[in-house]
């Protein structure tokens, strides 16, 4: 009998955790119980949300759901966070297209980090939540927006806001008091912290889309028979569509559950459009220049959709 | 195997703790021991190495050293005294005297401070002199600061809350606004108690009649601290500083009273840095002992083992609820708030909702629950920050804060038969 | 030996100095996000990820300084109850203990730090800081604190005095003068 941890940053009522809970039930079932992993939520074993990656590389946890870009800084793998590009990826149909061109650069970072990916599981787009609505370009001048990863602050830096960070924690009572005029987030994590109550307008940008991806260490994953990585391989194949459909209700559902709630949901216009276009693209070209190994896969992947 | 674990765990406890290690160390020590016998394939260096850096760099932590500083800063600004000369004429001869300057001041700080341990740090660092030094009961004196002190997670703002409302999915403004009355009520039934206490044991040192004039002279003297507290919550209401951000305008305010009252040179001040960051150190080892014990048993899945046996027996709403403040209380003596709140509650709040209870009540609960855990033994926050500021034992301070411990226990149960208490407040907010 | 002894009280003391230039330095900086945020409606990017740092340094850089001032905190029940002759011997065992704790405490950190500095890894914000520099300051300080564990044990077992109390008494009388 195996018996595996997979670490998994989210509470046990997002839905990635819940997925991660689901293939893991489904494992358990498949191989009659041989194969037995156990899911910790959150921070329930201290390893962070920024090291997933590497507590599977060294063997602190067999499996682990992680978010990809965030493991960038701390397992020294920049071409990680291509994803957080504004304009890269829009949508789990781009999202489906780029893996097609990046997965086989992501599973050669993987096997370099002792691990193999078995699938991955993309965020619903981010937004802005904001006080006042934010349409144009000009509206978008100045706001203080807590920004959620280092490319959200560098591009709404270059869109003319003025994005901050802060504790998640802090948002709440920072926004409600007016020291800051709103939050970027998607709008499943807009709906778990209730933004409403202190927002009113939600603009789904729709700059980027990023994902998840679930790993097993190699280690372990070769200490297995051949017939139980082949009973995993399956479910991992069969489940990842599932839990696509999984992601892409959860954003329509929550937008409508924010519309339920109060919140006007805006769409921008030219002028803010043509400005993300144009802070996008000059993103692109500045993280080319930082990480070369990256010209290829965009080209690739750009050529492919037409971008 | 999880009788073996529980067994092993409490020999190392008792054996380190007995023998009188450094707490943070020894916490550190068990936690290791524990996953390097039953998590055998664990790199015990590299996980230890990522748990310290993680539980030492964590944003929420970032007041609880700059409130200890505030609080030095104000003992060096002698504002403790000024404080006690200025309420003394006015509460002096009431029943309690001035042990109720424990429980006000911890109120008045606990809107300010997110944090149970800072809010005992700051009060406890001005007031447990002083009290001494007019002859106050020095045990009640411990006793109701620790008790206290744990206000600091029921008033908002509360790191806890936050914590709780991240996990259950639930609004932080809410949780927060539903803490208040709970707060109030609490800080009452601890006034109640100081004053029945000192009622019947006519402990309390007596002072002369002071005149009206003493009294209006006397304000003048609390005119600084009620300044500096405006100050910080002003800060937070006028939309200029961030929750976490208070304590460093709380720096800045006692800096400015320092001066205004001619009390500042930069001596004084780096001495009081010196105190602060010694005492931070003391925290901050604890801290990290105690992320290696919980991770510890968050990989051997202890307290999910005992939620998922408490879910096992099917009770009815009101003993389900009685049974989970035991299992609080018990595991609140060995882990953190954070943890207890993370590790249980995927387990705890389903069985909770399911029995009719609202999430938001329940939260407050949990709060309470771990308030509980900051002043039982072997480790509560709230006991170390009094023992580094009296140098008294733990056992001595936790035995001062029985009555509270039971106080607190008794107000989890009025919550349960009235969630008024807690639901009526964020009720009027929809 | 008097020499080892006043060589580790030094720079005890002199990381306990940093420490103190720290707590002020990121008090400072979370009061100048407040400020360029208020007022200048421009945030530092760098305010939080930076007052994170300097905290974990204050807490590491002045721990040393912390168990020579007897301010850590301990379960002292069994030490109160027992002869002084016991009380030494549990002490010094207590002391031991320490020492191998720590050296633990050390070896984790300076793995911290070796995987971070040989992979030139960053942290994940947009300053990406290279976390060497933070871990280091982090293992120097466990290293200190494990000398002045070092000292305190040979300064119990010769018979010298062994808690630096009186730091805290002269701060508070002169705060009281
Ligand atoms: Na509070
Ligand atoms: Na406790």
């Amino acid at each position: 009998e195996t018996k595996w941890d997979l670490s998994t940053a989210w509470p046990a009522s997002n839905f990635h955790a819940k997925n991660a809970m689901a293939f893991a039930d489904a494992v358990r079932e498949a191989t009659d119980g041989s194969v037995d992993i156990t899911v910790h939520v959150g921070g329930e074993i201290g390893v962070k949300i920024t090291e997933k990656m590497s507590a599977v590389e060294n063997g602190i946890v067999q499996m682990a759901d992680m978010l990809l870009f965030l493991q960038a800084g701390a397992s020294g793998e920049p071409l990680l966070s291509m994803d957080t590009l504004p304009y890269l990826i829009q949508g789990q149909d781009e999202m489906k297209a780029f893996l097609e061109v990046a997965g086989p650069t992501f599973d050669e970072i993987a096997a370099k980090h002792n691990q193999k990916i078995l699938y991955y599981v993309p965020w619903p787009s981010p937004g802005v939540y904001t006080k006042q609505a934010v349409v144009s370009a000009d509206d978008m001048s100045g706001q203080r927006i807590r920004a959620f990863n280092a490319a959200s602050f560098e591009f709404l830096d270059k869109l003319g806001a003025a994005p901050l960070e802060m504790p998640w924690g802090d948002v709440a009572a920072a926004a409600a008091a007016g020291t800051i005029d709103g939050a970027a987030t998607s709008s499943s994590s807009g709906v778990d912290g209730k933004l409403w109550q202190f927002t009113s307008h939600f603009n789904p940008l729709n700059w980027s889309t990023s994902s998840d991806a679930v790993t097993v260490n190699l280690d372990a994953w070769n200490a297995l028979s051949d017939q139980e990585r082949e009973i995993i391989e399956g479910l991992a194949d069969k489940m990842e569509a599932e839990f696509w459909a999984v992601s892409a209700a959860e954003d329509s559902g929550k937008i409508a559950i924010l519309e339920e709630n109060g919140m006007t949901v805006n769409e921008a216009d030219a002028s803010l459009k043509a400005k993300m276009a144009e802070a996008g693209k000059a993103m692109w070209a500045d993280y080319i220049a930082k990480n070369p190994d990256a010209q290829a896969i965009i080209d690739s992947y750009s050529a492919k959709l037409g971008k | 195997m999880m009788l073996e674990i529980g067994l092993v765990a409490a020999l190392l406890f008792v054996g380190l703790l007995g023998s009188s290690v450094w707490i943070g160390l020894s916490l550190f020590a068990t936690g290791y021991i524990l996953l390097s016998v039953f998590k055998p394939n664990i790199p015990m260096d590299i996980f230890a190495g990522k748990v310290i850096w993680g539980s030492v760099t964590a944003l929420e932590l970032l007041s609880l050293p700059l409130f200890i500083l505030m609080s030095e800063i104000l003992v060096s600004a002698r504002l403790g005294r000024s404080l006690f000369s200025g309420l003394a004429p006015w509460v002096g001869r009431l029943p309690g005297g001035l042990l109720h300057v424990n429980v006000a001041g911890s109120t008045l700080f606990a809107a300010v401070s997110g944090s149970s341990a800072a809010t005992t740090a700051i009060v406890g660092r001005v007031t447990l002199p002083e009290l001494a030094a007019h002859g106050y009961d020095r045990r009640l004196a411990m006793g109701s600061l620790a008790g206290a002190g744990t206000l600091g997670f029921l008033i908002p703002p509360s790191i806890i809350m936050i914590i709780y409302g991240v996990v259950a999915e639930q609004s932080i403004l809410e949780l927060f606004v539903a803490g208040v009355v709970p707060g109030f009520c609490l800080a009452v039934l601890y006034m109640a108690y100081i004053a029945a206490h000192q009622t019947i044991t006519r402990s309390q040192p007596q002072i002369d009649r002071p005149t009206w004039s003493d009294r209006l002279m006397a304000l003048k003297q609390i005119g600084p601290l009620v300044g500096l507290i405006a100050g910080i919550m002003g800060s937070l209401y006028l939309g200029l500083a961030s929750p976490t951000e208070l304590a460093a305008v709380g720096v800045l305010g006692a800096l400015i009273i320092a001066i205004l009252m001619r009390r500042f040179s930069l001596s004084a001040m780096i001495s009081a840095g010196r105190r602060a960051v010694r005492t931070s150190a003391m925290i901050g080892l604890i801290i990290m002992g105690a992320a290696l014990l919980n991770a510890a048993f968050g990989f051997l899945g202890i307290p999910k083992a005992i939620a998922e046996q408490i879910a096992a027996f099917g009770l009815s709403p009101m003993a389900l609820i009685a049974v989970l403040l035991v299992f609080y209380v018990i595991i609140g003596m060995f882990l953190d708030g954070t943890s207890i709140i993370v590790m249980t509650l995927p387990i705890t709040l389903p069985l909770v909702t399911a029995a009719g209870y609202d999430p938001i009540w329940f939260g407050v609960f949990v709060v309470v629950a771990v308030e509980i855990s900051q002043i039982t033994p072997p480790i509560g926050f709230n006991l170390f920050v009094i023992q580094s500021q009296t140098g008294e034992s733990i056992g001595a301070i936790a035995r001062a804060a029985i009555p509270f411990f039971f106080i607190l226990l008794a107000f989890a149960l009025l919550l349960a038969l009235v969630p008024q208490i807690a639901l009526w407040l964020p009720g009027t907010m929809q | 030996m008097d020499r080892f002894l006043k060589t580790v009280d030094a720079s005890s003391r002199l990381l306990e100095g940093c420490a103190v230039f720290l707590i002020y330095g990121f008090g400072a900086l979370m009061l100048a996000e407040v400020f360029a945020r208020g007022f200048l409606a421009q945030s530092l990017p760098y305010s939080w990820e930076y007052s994170t740092f300097a905290m974990a340094s204050v807490f590491m850089l002045a721990s040393g300084r912390a168990i020579r001032t007897a301010t850590h905190v301990r379960v002292s029940l069994v030490l109160e109850a027992v002869s002084p002759k016991a009380a030494r011997m549990i002490d010094a065992f207590a002391n031991v203990i320490a020492l191998i704790v720590v050296a633990a405490i050390g070896v984790s950190l300076a793995d911290a730090f070796w995987s971070s500095y040989s992979r030139g890894l960053v942290s994940a914000t947009v300053v990406r800081t290279p976390l060497a520099v933070p871990q280091v300051i982090l293992l120097i300080g466990a290293i200190q604190l494990w000398f002045d564990l070092l000292a305190r044990l040979i300064r119990r077992w010769t018979g010298r005095d062994y808690e630096d109390r009186d730091a805290d008494a002269l701060a508070q009388e002169t705060a009281d003068a």
